[in-house]
């Protein structure tokens, strides 16, 4: 089944396009609120600038496991025809929204509205991209990932990941008050929490689906052992990820780096996390 | 018009392969994975009794390709509008739209759709349809030396070998309404997989 | 078709209605194309060694094959089947165009079977041969020169040509018997004067079948052949089977209400237990036996034998044995439990008619000769010999009208070898005897063969059994001086070569082949066109033809006749014989020619079961012979070793196994042969698209398997006393617990100057060449093999 060599785009890709929605809707929100006074260089300048540069690698790795790259956007033309091509369609046009928007922000500093506008456009794609993110992989005949638990996984994804991603830069480049950054870690933990409930929630379907479907395939066992083994890298990384980035970004003498470490933590977390969604692929009927 | 299906007679198949191989053949399928295959099950268990045996082992098989689905999932799933159900139910992949993103091979729990790394995009039976247009059946049907394979109308065949569809270790036939007949070997059970499992992985 | 009106259907359409859609990409051209638009379609056939003989049309575009199909010349019904190819015949375009395929003549580089060749011309091949021939014949006499065994090409006017040239060149060492059926051809005659069986369509009349080792339906797939034939008619009837055979055959997956398993090799004690029981429970047909049998009791025994040596005293323990036969006895040999024994014993005697058949596989066992027998008693004893739903106990007949020779004169060598001996003809002449070497028209050889023709054929390497010892032996090239291999491929055996000559397929060369096994739908098929001839391939006549100009018998040979005007001849010498037979012309335009059984089906021995006195069976009894005098008298001067049994009644006779072979610490378990689906013995051994899709593995029980630590899919290495394969395991309950299976003929490859383990997985690296006492047939099923996973 899914391997490593073969899969890594959908990986990559999966792993990167929630965070960037995620980030972009927290530094959205934050620029919106006016949260603190430099609060729209979280959107623009080179902080949007990295934020924009990791969409687009993300987005350019999802083509990378296609057999025809360069024929992607004709899933692009497809609005309506499935949750995929709702989904490349979201992701384009957040893609192309955030890319206009960084232009216009650099170069039109006194039209905030059409800025805003902007802004808000992007925020709504970002947010209907992670909704059919979340939705593209519910196959009836998969019941591995056919479950809500898999979905939520892409939204805390872009919570957890998107907050960690904007801390970081915050942390680096910002002087922000003690209760926002409070806030962020209030919500970060939330969502550390909500996203350990999910893999406990997927390890049950895992669990049902091996046992329903699993003798379909010829190693039940070893795919099980697999998920438990991920598992439990996954578990140690976001928590202790989510405690060092909290710490890092609450107190103010610790070393930036702990901000930075703990969130490269979350962000391996959650990368173990498609990964094992890949490889527990069972479907209902004849294995792959 | 006509929706066609297969009638798989599973009391009669030998597990041969010939329905696979004659479809590689004419479609010169080379190192692409097959359009059919042909999937062993089998089960039983054996206990000693002194210096003999008590058994009750069993095993058939079931030759199965794309089943032209009535609700197809690979449909459902394909972003780039390739793969189609067209008004002669045939259920047709389009290679001159498909990206080759495999979306349908995740999808197919009968294994249809594959991809082809000469090509870069999914290949799938296509119901020999040139063939059936030209009133002949599709290649495997034509090929089957133990006559387990029969193509129609499925109204027809339904009328003439019942609505069975469910066998193991195919999936259930509520997921995409398969457009097939199964006759069941006499040990052929439903979709349960505890009784009987699939057992030639990796000829499949 | 064109409608657009898609609206009511339930589905979805995105576009219009497209019929004209291209589906598979340009390079591939669409099934529309591909199927229907070839500008020429090419009859021909599948004619391997497989019991089938399948039609194929070849669809080919500007010389370049693009696809097969098989029989379209008629409407497939239950009246007449199609004769529809199985999937080796559907894949043999690969075969046809394959990468490995023989091109040029070459000759040895290397040793011998280290496969390096060198090209040469064809003067310079026909040369060597000629020259070598010549000083062989010269030397040693034409008794040096032998044709080894082949069943490659079964057409009725090609190999033919070979035994035609060497007759006429002073003669070459005859052979009898093959690698399939020796031991049952050499003993079913003993009982009823011939082996002869009833067809399987008969089955339809029958209460209830049973099969002893006989797997039709994946040994003869051919679609207008046996498989179908039985199954139609066990469909038909809904006739109730059980399948006796270590290994849940497809024909006992398909078929078999009961399978019962059994020890590779104890057939016989089952016989001798279901014997037992009838006879306890008197339920035996007395008055058939009284009437049609000798030998089975006291009272009819002949003259000659000795008191309590009939088979009743055998069964009841009464013999010399003292031995009663129970279910009990037979279960701790055979693995089945004595109650099912009882059960299938009364089962067999309560269903009149009861049809028993044996396959091949019991009988190609050390000591098969007796296996064979002792299965035939079964119909025996319940009277079913000579009636429709019964059978004579033997293997399943087929129907033949057809026969075309080559023209010969006779062999001037009168010496014949059993096939299986050639290697012992080459390496212990003056062993070649009566006794140990069956040699047949002279009590010994006086010299060994120096000379070997190979046409067609792997029974030099893949085939014959011990390949280590053989390979030993054909390196030793003082012993067999010059080998000629004509294949299309570089086989296993074709590395031994020291002159090879790339051969032309059945359907590049003007060609006729008859049925084997197809029930009772007899038919002929011949080619008109033919596929084109790439690089130097010739047929085997051009060659020949030219050899004997360089022999100086040119004319003789040949007559002055192409290919074709031979095929011409042959066909109308047979049309003499049978003036039903279509004109050449006619066939020409046909290409096939079927004719059913005109008694709708045959039954074996049916005029001596209707007037056993008016219509005598050839034995010297004209009886059943039960008790047979002849064998006593056919192995006078015989010196049987220990293990080997040759009796007068069909006695259970366990397999033999040479010293160290049976080691059951060693060897724990029972390794046994099958004709496995891929292949038709080693022909279409090297094509990737079978390889990959029914692959070559060894049946393991998983209670085996568990102890060793094998799971379904790993690499095992198999051994024996005789050498080591490294294969693929199938880990499966269609295999009895403590009993192995693999595939025969897969192509043998294996470093022979290092650790001479066989990667190929062939089968004969592990089996024993010494040959059943009788017939001195190939006992290729009597082995006792060690399972490891290779890590």
């Amino acid at each position: 089944m899914a391997t490593l060599k073969s899969e890594w785009p959908l990986l990559v890709f999966t792993t990167l396009s929630p965070l960037c929605g995620g980030a972009w809707i927290v530094a959205s929100v934050l620029t919106l609120s006016n949260s603190f006074s430099e609060a729209r260089g979280l959107t623009s300048g080179v902080a949007g600038l990295l934020l924009c540069l990791l969409l687009f690698f993300s987005l350019a790795c999802s083509t990378l496991h296609l057999g025809k790259p360069t024929k992607a956007l004709r899933a692009f033309m497809r609005l309506g025809n499935s949750t995929v091509s709702n989904e490349v369609f979201m992701g384009t046009l957040f893609a192309a929204c955030l890319a206009v928007y960084l232009i216009l922000a650099s170069h039109l500093n006194e039209s905030l509205l059409v800025l805003n506008i902007l802004l808000i456009f992007a925020t709504l794609f970002a947010t209907l991209f992670i909704l059919f993110q979340s939705l593209a992989y519910r196959m009836q005949t998969v019941p591995t990932w056919n479950s809500a638990a898999f979905s939520l996984e892409f939204v805390l994804i872009a919570l957890l990941g998107g907050i960690c991603f904007e801390g970081i830069f915050i942390e680096v480049a910002f002087d922000v008050p003690f209760e926002v950054k409070l806030v962020l870690v209030v919500v970060e933990a939330l969502s550390c929490i909500g996203m350990l409930v999910v893999i406990h929630a997927q390890t049950t379907v895992i669990m049902r689906a091996v046992i329903n479907y699993g003798k379909r395939r010829s190693d039940p066992k070893a795919s099980l052992t697999t998920w438990y083994r991920l598992g439990t890298i996954r578990v140690v990384a976001l928590v202790s990820g989510s405690i060092l980035w909290s710490l890092g970004l609450l107190i103010p003498n610790l070393n930036t780096f702990l901000t930075i470490g703990g969130g490269a933590l979350v962000f391996i977390g959650i990368a173990i996390g498609r990964y094992s969604f890949y490889r527990s692929y069972i479907n209902v009927g004849l294995p792959q | 018009m006509t929706q066609y299906g297969f009638h798989i007679d599973t009391s009669r198949c030998t597990g041969c392969k010939t329905c696979e191989m004659a479809c590689r053949d004419a479609y010169e399928l080379g190192e692409a994975p097959s359009f059919r295959r042909v999937c062993e099950a089998s089960g039983g268990s054996w206990v000693p009794a002194g210096d003999a045996w008590w058994q009750n082992v069993f095993a058939y098989y079931v030759s199965i390709g794309c089943n032209h689905c009535d609700d197809p999932v690979c449909q459902r799933i394909c972003p780039s509008g390739a793969m189609r159900k067209q008004p002669d139910g045939f259920v047709i992949l389009d290679s001159k739209r498909c990206i080759g993103c495999g979306s349908c091979a995740f999808a197919c729990p009968y294994k249809a759709p594959s991809f082809s790394k000469k090509l870069n995009v999914m290949r799938k039976c296509d119901g020999c349809r040139a063939r059936v247009m030209n009133g002949k059946e599709p290649i495997c049907v034509e090929a089957c030396p133990m006559r387990a394979l029969e193509f129609g109308d499925i109204e027809e065949l339904r009328k003439q070998y019942g609505n069975a569809r469910d066998i193991a270790p195919l999936p259930d036939s509520s997921y995409t309404q398969p457009n097939i007949v199964i006759t069941a070997h006499r040990h052929g059970s439903g979709v349960e997989p505890s009784v009987s499992v699939l057992s030639n992985f990796k000829e499949i | 078709m064109k409608s657009s009106n898609c609206k009511e259907k339930r589905y979805k359409v995105f576009t219009s209605t497209r019929n004209d859609l291209v589906v598979q990409p340009d390079c591939l051209i669409d099934s529309e194309q591909r199927l229907n638009d070839c500008t020429k379609s090419i009859f021909g056939y599948c004619s391997v060694n497989c019991e089938g003989r399948c039609v194929l049309n070849f669809h080919v575009k500007n010389d370049k094959l693009l696809w097969v199909e098989s029989d379209q010349s008629i409407k497939d019904g239950d009246g007449e089947r199609q004769i529809r190819a199985c999937l080796r015949g559907r894949s043999i375009r690969e075969w046809i165009n394959h990468k490995d395929r023989l091109s040029y003549p070459m000759r040895r580089v290397g040793k011998r079977g280290e496969g390096r060749f060198e090209r040469v011309s064809w003067d310079e091949a026909l040369d060597a041969i000629a020259e070598n021939l010549k000083r062989i014949v010269d030397t040693y006499g034409n008794e040096a020169v032998y044709i080894n065994f082949s069943s490659g090409v079964m057409c009725s006017n090609v190999i033919g040509f070979l035994f035609r040239f060497m007759s006429m060149y002073g003669g070459y060492l005859d052979s009898y018997g093959d690698y399939s059926h020796s031991q049952i051809d050499a003993a079913i005659p003993y009982i009823y004067g011939c082996r002869d069986a009833n067809t399987p369509a008969d089955v339809e009349n029958t209460k209830l079948l049973v099969l002893f080792g006989d797997n039709t339906l994946e040994t003869k797939m051919c679609g207008g052949g046996s498989s179908i034939h039985l199954k139609d008619a066990i469909h038909k009837a809904g006739v109730r089977t059980v399948v006796i055979d270590p290994r849940y055959s497809e024909t006992a997956a398909n078929c078999a209400d009961q399978w019962i398993p059994i020890r590779p090799g104890t057939d016989g004690a089952l016989a001798a237990a279901l014997a037992y029981v009838m006879i306890q429970e008197n339920t035996i047909d007395q008055e058939f036996l009284d009437t049609y049998c000798i030998g089975f009791d006291e009272a009819h025994l002949p003259p000659s034998a000795p008191k309590g040596s009939s088979y009743k005293s055998y069964i009841l323990g009464d013999g010399s044995d003292k031995t009663p036969k129970t279910p009990q006895w037979a279960s701790a040999i055979t693995g089945i439990p004595a109650s099912e024994i009882i059960k299938l014993a009364r089962e067999i005697a309560s269903s009149k008619p009861c049809a028993i058949y044996q396959g091949k596989g019991p009988q190609r066992q050390a000591n098969g000769e007796q296996t064979a027998r002792a299965i035939a008693m079964l119909s025996i004893i319940t009277g079913n010999v000579g009636i429709s739903g019964g059978n004579s106990g033997s293997d399943f007949e087929t129907y033949r009208f057809f026969e075309a020779e080559v023209p010969m004169p006779d062999n001037p060598v009168q010496i014949a070898i059993p096939v299986f001996l050639w290697t012992d003809a080459i390496d212990n002449p003056a062993q070649m005897n009566s006794s140990k070497g069956g040699l047949r028209g002279a009590d010994q050889l006086n010299v060994g063969i120096k000379f070997l023709w190979n046409y067609a054929g792997n029974t030099i390497i893949n085939q014959h059994s011990n390949i280590n010892r053989t390979h030993d032996i054909l390196q030793d090239e003082s012993k067999c001086e010059f080998i000629v291999v004509i294949d299309t491929l570089m086989t296993a055996s074709a590395k031994y070569a020291d002159i090879l000559l790339p051969d032309l397929m059945p359907m590049e060369q003007p060609t006729i082949v008859a049925n084997d096994w197809a029930g009772d739908s007899g038919y002929v098929l011949m080619n008109s066109q033919y596929l084109a001839i790439q690089h130097e391939r010739r047929t085997l006549y051009w060659m020949l033809s030219r050899l004997s100009e360089r022999l100086g018998f040119s004319e003789e040979f040949t007559e002055g006749k192409s290919e074709e005007e031979w095929r011409q001849s042959i066909y109308e010498e047979s049309c003499m014989e049978d003036p039903d037979l279509p004109s050449y012309e006619e066939l020409l335009i046909k290409g096939i020619y079927r004719r059913k059984n005109p008694k709708g089906r045959h039954i074996a021995f049916e005029e001596f079961r209707k007037d056993p006195l008016g219509n005598p069976l050839s034995t010297p009894s004209g009886k059943i012979e039960v008790y047979s005098e002849k064998i006593l008298e056919d192995i006078k001067g015989y010196k049987l070793e220990e293990g080997e049994i040759i009796s007068a009644i069909p006695v259970y006779a366990p397999p033999y196994f040479e010293p160290g072979a049976a080691d059951k610490e060693r060897f724990p378990l029972q390794l046994i042969g099958f004709h496995h689906r891929s292949r038709a013995h080693s022909s279409y051994g090297s094509l990737d698209a079978i390889r990959q899709r029914a692959r070559h593995q060894v049946w393991i029980n998983p209670r085996d398997a568990k102890d060793r630590g094998i799971s379904d899919g790993d690499n095992v290495q198999v051994s024996t006393l005789y050498g080591r394969i490294q294969i693929e395991a199938k880990v499966t309950v269609r295999i009895m617990p403590g009993v192995i299976a693999i595939g025969e003929g897969a192509w043998h490859n294996a470093d022979m100057e290092g650790d001479r383990v066989d990667k190929g997985g062939c089968i004969n690296t592990l089996t024993s060449s010494h040959a059943s006492p009788l017939a001195k047939g190939n006992p290729q099923h009597s082995n006792f093999a060690q399972v490891t996973r290779v890590k």
